[in-house]
């Protein structure tokens, strides 16, 4: 989250749209004041996810874990705070998974989550995800002609 | 002592002062032990049949001790100690319960070496062993163990034992990290590049000598920086053996500001200074340095005032060619198990604590510091006991000592106050 473009830009949305927005993980990959942008803050997954109607995951970026860094092993992450189905039994029954991908399978996802035919529309994110950078790159360069004139 | 042994015989304790300072006990009475529990407790109780008696006029029965911190040498330097000579130490000091530093060899940084550690106290039969988990891998302060799942598997708290997180980027990292976890972090005061290649404290005693001094404001620098990094995080931060007044007065404003700021002391930094190490004495020789006489007065204030949660062995076994050289190549620490208890009782029989406090400061404060079920007088708390009698006299000797580390900065200190029997789980362990 720390280093997330996709965390700020969805809570900037989902909060704007009035949903009820948690932030979840290690105090040392929670920016400092987050709980100003309006969103709730959890060090533990049982905690955080009670509840919940859907569950979007961030990318743990490898390189925040090399020497001298702010979680301590892939192995560690996974065991607080990947996704598993166990930790999914947390959340609403129907809830929904997320990811802006690509995923660090066995990290912050297990695979068998991501790939839940029913819970997961990972796919269908990444999919509408080309679609709205299209759109948005669209709008911008005809706002951009217009601007030449 | 294996499962195969017989269970511990229903014990009758009557004629003692029972002293319980978590709850406030102190009276002449009597308690029952069945089945290694307490059952009842209290002044004149019915003697029950079929029980062994033990009857100790003038003597005081406490919990247990609980040693928040203390070196096994095992694994890794079994020529020092081993948790079998330890558990024998720790018996013959009163102590049941003991949280066992992490910077040994391997360090204790893989959930496997705290189960092994778990495994290896419960194997003792006498001594409960509550593994402290290493802060950074390999104790070497360069990056995060993997505290979550090291707590997971036992341990208690986190620290790179007797090096000092110099780093201040990486005790925030410890700090925050930790905190999400509901763990503290322990560390050894002692600012790494100020306090490097010293010997002894800084002043006229070391000057006279030629040693190379360590700064006293070494600590104090420490302290104040981790403070600071505590209210920042949100953290819990410990202090282990605080031996100068500055730390200690920075310590009591935290505290009063309700930060998560705890801290203890050893025995050597309330009985002794830097005196004791007189002409080369390498037993006396410790991490950090014993002070100068007016901080180990702020530290017997400090225990006095509550500022200081807990008295810790600090024990650090070394053996004989560890000390056995010049006074600067000699390695640093002393052996604190079995003169715990005594040497606090001289604080009560010099007037700077009463036998409550002191008591207090070995059984239930770090009970609760540790954030365990132990150190207490209760029906149905486990019988982990400790009989002494507070006036028996005795003189400590190197070389005489139970155990096998016997490197003791107490060597040839007469003292009053002499455990006499050492009870685990209702059996008796020692005397």
């Amino acid at each position: 989250m720390l280093h997330s473009r996709v965390a700020r830009s969805n809570i900037h949305l989902l909060t704007t749209m009035g949903s009820r927005v948690r932030v979840i993980g290690p105090p040392t990959l929670i920016p400092a004041e987050v709980g100003r942008l309006g969103v709730e803050v959890f060090h533990d997954m049982r905690a955080g996810l009670a509840g919940a109607d859907i569950v979007m995951m961030l990318r743990l970026q490898r390189e925040r874990m090399a020497r001298g860094g702010m979680v301590p092993s892939a192995r560690e992450y996974f065991r607080f705070f990947g996704l598993d189905a166990e930790k999914l039994g947390f959340a609403k029954d129907d809830a929904l998974v997320m990811h802006p991908g690509p995923m660090n399978r066995g990290v912050e996802i297990d695979s068998a989550v991501a790939d839940d035919p029913v819970r997961s529309v990972i796919r269908e994110q990444v999919e509408m995800g080309v679609a709205v950078r299209m759109a948005v790159l669209d709008t911008l360069s005809r706002r951009g002609g217009r601007n030449e004139r | 002592m294996n499962d195969s042994s017989p269970p511990a015989p229903d014990s009758f304790f009557t004629g003692v002062r029972l002293l319980d300072p978590a709850s406030g006990l102190d009276v002449r009475g009597d308690l029952l032990v069945r089945d290694g529990r307490i059952v009842d407790l209290g002044a004149a109780l019915g003697r029950p049949d079929g029980v062994r008696v033990i009857a100790a006029e003038d003597a005081i029965l406490c919990p247990g001790l609980v040693d928040t911190r203390a070196a096994l040498g095992e694994p890794g330097y079994e020529y020092r100690e081993t948790i079998a000579s330890a558990a024998i130490a720790a018996a013959a000091g009163g102590i049941t319960t003991l949280a066992a530093l992490p910077d040994s060899l391997p360090a204790i940084d893989d959930p496997a070496l705290v189960h092994l550690l778990l495994a290896r106290g419960e194997a003792t039969g006498s001594l409960t062993i509550l593994p402290y988990g290493a802060l950074t891998r390999g104790c070497k302060g360069e990056e995060l163990a993997e505290l979550g799942l090291l707590r997971e598997a036992g341990a208690i708290a986190f620290t790179d034992g007797g090096r000092a997180v110099g780093s201040a980027r990486l005790m925030r990292l410890a700090l925050s990290y930790a905190r999400g976890f509901g763990a503290r972090i322990v560390q050894h005061p002692e600012d790494p590049s100020l306090a490097g290649g010293g010997v002894a404290t800084e002043g006229e005693l070391a000057t006279r000598l030629g040693l190379p001094g360590i700064p006293a404001a070494a600590e104090a620098i420490l302290v104040a920086r981790d403070i600071r990094l505590a209210e920042l995080t949100g953290g819990a931060v410990h202090f282990a053996h605080v031996s100068t007044g500055e730390a200690l007065d920075l310590i009591r404003r935290a505290k009063d500001a309700g930060l998560s700021v705890t801290c203890d002391t050893a025995p050597p930094y309330f009985d002794l200074n830097e005196t004791a190490i007189g002409d080369f004495r390498t037993y006396a020789k410790l991490s950090p340095p014993l002070r100068a006489e007016a901080d180990r007065l702020a530290v017997l204030a400090a225990l006095a005032d509550g500022t200081i949660d807990a008295i810790a062995s600090d024990h650090q076994p070394r053996d004989a060619d560890d000390k056995r050289l010049p006074f600067a190549q000699a390695t640093p620490g002393g052996a604190g198990l079995v003169t715990l208890l005594a040497v606090t009782l001289a604080q009560v029989h010099g007037g700077a604590l009463n036998m409550a406090q002191a008591i207090d400061l070995l059984t239930a404060r770090p009970a609760r510091l540790l954030g365990i079920e132990a150190g207490r007088l209760a029906k149905g708390a486990p019988a982990d006991l400790c009989l002494f009698h507070p006036e028996a006299a005795w003189q400590v000797e190197a070389g005489a000592l139970p155990g096998k580390a016997q490197n003791t900065p107490f060597d040839g200190r007469a003292l009053e106050g002499r455990v006499l029997g050492t009870w685990k789980a209702g059996r008796r362990v020692f005397g």
